[in-house]
C-alpha cells in the first residue's frame, strides 16, 4: 500500500472519530443541555428551608409567657452511613434513646429518617465532632414557656411541628404561625455552604399576642387554688377572675395543671380548660338569676315577707329543704340566708316564661363568646320541656348545666351596673404589617337601679349571710355561695358524697369592679361553698385588691 | 528567515503567556471571592450560633427568675415589700452622734417618696 494511502486511511479514521465525538458533544451540550445543567446544579446548589418563627405570647404587662428557641433536629441518610454499629452506639448515648431504636432507623431503606427532633446546641456540637457520614442537622424552632406551669391550661401546647393543639395556641394558631421561606445555597463537594444566593423566599414571622392575663394575679390564683384543692383533697378546681366592666380575663386557673415544657402522655388529662369545658349544676349560686329577675320585674321590695315553710316544702315531684328551717324571711333575707324554699317561691311567682327569659338574658344556655376553643354552652332546657318540678328546682341551680365563665359573666352584670359583657383573653395581635386590638363588647340588659339593688343584697350575703368567710377587711365584697350535689349517672340519683362547692363574688369598685368565680369539684372533709370556696375567694380578692391599689398608687 | 521565525515564536509565546496570565488572574479573583464568601458564611453561622446561645441564656435567666421562683424565694426569706404603712428607718446619725436628718435631703426625699409620711416620723437611731 502506498504511504500516502495509509496516511489517508489514518486521516479518515481520525475524522470519523472526531465526527463521532463531535456528535456526542453536540448531543450532551445542546440536546441534553437543560437536563445536565439541572443535575449539576442539584449537586452544588441546595434549597434550605427557613422556618417562619412562631409569634410570642405576652401577658398584659409585657411578660413573655411563650416564645420560640432554636434547636436542632438530627436526621440520617441511611445509605451513606459507614460503620453502622459504632454510629448507632455513639448516637444512642448522646441522644438518650435506645441503641436498638437508632439502629433500626439507620437500617431503613430510605434516604431520610429523623433520629431525634429538637435537641440542644450542646448535643449537636458533640455529635458534630464525630463527623459521622450521612448524619446532618436542621435548625428548628421549639416552643418554650419561661414561666413554666403558669397559665398552662389557658396557653395550651403545640405539637412537634409547632402547630397549636389546645388553648390560645390552638385558637390563635393562624395568627401565631409563621410562614416558611426558602433560600438557595451554593455548597462545595463536602456539602459545606459557600455562599447564599440572592434568590430567597423571605420567611414570615408569626404575629405576637398580648393577653389580658396579669401574670401576678394568675400566679396567686393558681397558688391559692392548688392549696385549697390539696387541703380538701378535692378532685379539681377552677377560678376565673375578670374585669366586670370590660370582660378582660385577668386570670383563669385550673388545678391540676401541667408543665408545657415537659408535656407527656400523663399530662394529657390535665390539658382540658375545665373553666370553659366543664358543665356542672351550680346549686345556690344560680339564685342570682331569680334575684335579678324579681328586682327587674319590680315584683318585690326588700322588706316583703316570704314564708319559708319551716324548712320543708312539698312541690310537684319532690320536697324542697333548707339547710336550716326558716319561717318568715324578708326578700333580702331569703338570699342572705340562701333559702331554697324562699327562692323557689319567688321564682314560681314570676312564672316559668319570665324565669327562662332571664336565664337566657344572663347568658346561660349559650357560649359566653370567650375567644378560646372548646367552650361548652351549658344545658338549659326550653320551657316546653320543663317538668312540673322544674320551676322549683331550676332557680336553686338544679336541672341546669353551666360553666364557670358563664357564672362569672352573669355576676358581672350586677357588678358593672347592668351590662352583659363578652369575656376575652387576647387583648392585641401584633404582626409586622398588621395590628388588631380586641375591644370590649357589652350591652345593657337590666336597669342600673336593678343592678344596684342586687349588688346591695349580695354585699349583705357576704357581710351578714352565708358568705361571711369571703369578707376582706376594708374592701366591699358581694357574692353568693353554692353547694350542689353531683348527679351520679351510675346510681341514677344525686350522690350523697359528691358535691361541687362554689362561690362567685365581686370586689365593688367604681373604677375597676372585679368578679372572681371559684368552683371546687368533690371536696372532702367539708363540702359547703361558704366553707371551701369562700375562703379561697377571700385570699384571691385580698391579693387582687392590694395589687390593683398598688398599681394605682405607682401610676400616681 | 530564522530571525522572523524566532520573533514569531516569541510573539506567540508572549500572546499565550498574557492570555494565560489574564485567565489565571481572573480565576484567582473568582476563587478569592468564593473563599471570602465561605469565610463570611462561616462568620454568619457563628453569629447565628451566638444569637442562639444568647437566647438560651435569656431563657435560662427568665426561667430562674420566673414568678414561681421569685415568690418561693420571698416566702422562704419572709421578704415583705415596703408599703404605705411601713416606715423606712435609716441610720441618720453620723459617727459623732450628729443628727443629720434635716441636712440629709436625699434621705428625706426618699422617705417621702416611699412612705408618704412627714420627715418627723422617720426614726433616728443612735
Amino acid at each position: 500500500m502506498a504511504k500516502s494511502q495509509r496516511y489517508n486511511y489514518i486521516f479518515y479514521l481520525f475524522v470519523i472519530v472526531f465526527i463521532v465525538l463531535g456528535c456526542r458533544i453536540f448531543y450532551l451540550q445542546v440536546i441534553r443541555r437543560d437536563f445536565l445543567c439541572n443535575r449539576s446544579q442539584d449537586q452544588y446548589y441546595r434549597l434550605i428551608r427557613l422556618e417562619g418563627s412562631r409569634g410570642k405570647i405576652f401577658d398584659r404587662n409585657g411578660k413573655i409567657l411563650a416564645k420560640g428557641l432554636n434547636f436542632y433536629s438530627i436526621f440520617a441518610d441511611p445509605k451513606l452511613i459507614e460503620n453502622l454499629n459504632d454510629t448507632a452506639q455513639k448516637l444512642a448515648a448522646y441522644l438518650e434513646i435506645p441503641k436498638s431504636a437508632v439502629r433500626s432507623k439507620l437500617e431503613r431503606k430510605k434516604r431520610f429518617v429523623w433520629l431525634k427532633r429538637k435537641i440542644s446546641l450542646e448535643s449537636k456540637k458533640k455529635i458534630e465532632s464525630f463527623k459521622f457520614k450521612g448524619i446532618d442537622f436542621i435548625k428548628e424552632e421549639k416552643r418554650v414557656y419561661p414561666e413554666g406551669k403558669l397559665a398552662s391550661s389557658l396557653l395550651g401546647i403545640v405539637n412537634i411541628d409547632n402547630q397549636g393543639l389546645e388553648g390560645v395556641e390552638l385558637g390563635y394558631n393562624q395568627y401565631l404561625s409563621g410562614k416558611n421561606g426558602f433560600v438557595r445555597v451554593l455548597q462545595d463537594s463536602a456539602s459545606r455552604e459557600i455562599t447564599v444566593s440572592t434568590k430567597v423566599l423571605v420567611p414570615k414571622k408569626g404575629a405576637d399576642l398580648t393577653l389580658t392575663i396579669d401574670s401576678h394575679i394568675q400566679y396567686w390564683t393558681e397558688k391559692f387554688l392548688q392549696e385549697t384543692v390539696l387541703d380538701y383533697k378535692a378532685r379539681a378546681g377552677s377560678v376565673v377572675v375578670l374585669k366586670a366592666d370590660t370582660g378582660e380575663v385577668l386570670a383563669l386557673a385550673n388545678f391540676p395543671f401541667f408543665d408545657p415544657n415537659n408535656f407527656d402522655g400523663n399530662s394529657l388529662k390535665f390539658l382540658k380548660n375545665n373553666a370553659i369545658t366543664d358543665t356542672f349544676e351550680p346549686g345556690s349560686v344560680f339564685k342570682i338569676v331569680t334575684l335579678i329577675a324579681a328586682i327587674e320585674e319590680d315584683k318585690y321590695d326588700n322588706e316583703d315577707i316570704i314564708f319559708c315553710e319551716n324548712g320543708q316544702f312539698k312541690v310537684p315531684g319532690t320536697t324542697l329543704h333548707d339547710w336550716r328551717p326558716y319561717g318568715n324571711l324578708t326578700f333580702e333575707q331569703v338570699f342572705k340566708k340562701s333559702s331554697n324554699i324562699g327562692v323557689a317561691k319567688i321564682a314560681s311567682s314570676l312564672g316559668s316564661n319570665i324565669l327562662y327569659h332571664y336565664i337566657c338574658r344572663l347568658g346561660f344556655g349559650q357560649r359566653s363568646g370567650i375567644d378560646l376553643d372548646g367552650e361548652v354552652s351549658g344545658m338549659i332546657k326550653p320551657v316546653s320541656k320543663w317538668s312540673n318540678t322544674s320551676p322549683y328546682i331550676m332557680p336553686i341551680g338544679q336541672e341546669v348545666g353551666v360553666n364557670l365563665v358563664q357564672l362569672a359573666r352573669a355576676l358581672a352584670v350586677v357588678a358593672n351596673g347592668g351590662y352583659l359583657i363578652e369575656p376575652y383573653v387576647v387583648k392585641r395581635i401584633n404582626a409586622p404589617f398588621f395590628e388588631k386590638e380586641n375591644r370590649p363588647k357589652r350591652k345593657r340588659i337590666i336597669k342600673a337601679e336593678t343592678a344596684q339593688r342586687a349588688k346591695d343584697i349580695l354585699i349583705e350575703v357576704v357581710s351578714d349571710g352565708t358568705g361571711k368567710r369571703a369578707q376582706v377587711p376594708g374592701v366591699v365584697i358581694g357574692g353568693k355561695t353554692g353547694t350542689a350535689q353531683k348527679y351520679d349517672t351510675q346510681i341514677r340519683r344525686y350522690s350523697p358524697d359528691d358535691f361541687r362547692a362554689s362561690f362567685i363574688g365581686f370586689i365593688s369598685d367604681e373604677e375597676m369592679p372585679i368578679v372572681i368565680a371559684v368552683s371546687i369539684d368533690e371536696p372532702r372533709k367539708h363540702h359547703f361553698g361558704g366553707v371551701v370556696a369562700a375562703p379561697l375567694f377571700k385570699r384571691i380578692a385580698e391579693k387582687v385588691n392590694l395589687y390593683v391599689n398598688r398599681e394605682k398608687l405607682l401610676n400616681f | 528567515m530564522r530571525k522572523t521565525y524566532l520573533s514569531q515564536l516569541v510573539k506567540s509565546f508572549l500572546i499565550i503567556l498574557s492570555l494565560f496570565s489574564l485567565a489565571f488572574f481572573y480565576l484567582h479573583q473568582k476563587v478569592l471571592c468564593f473563599v471570602q464568601a465561605y469565610e463570611l458564611t462561616e462568620d454568619q453561622r457563628c453569629l447565628f450560633e451566638l444569637k442562639d446561645r444568647k437566647d438560651y441564656l435569656i431563657y435560662n435567666i427568665s426561667k430562674e427568675t420566673s414568678l414561681a421562683k421569685i415568690n418561693e424565694w420571698s416566702d422562704n426569706n419572709q421578704f415583705v415589700l415596703a408599703d404605705r404603712d411601713k416606715i423606712v428607718a435609716l441610720n441618720l446619725n453620723g459617727p459623732k452622734g450628729k443628727d443629720l436628718s434635716s441636712e440629709n435631703r436625699l434621705v428625706s426625699l426618699f422617705n417621702r417618696f416611699v412612705s408618704k409620711v412627714p420627715d418627723a416620723v422617720a426614726q433616728n437611731r443612735q
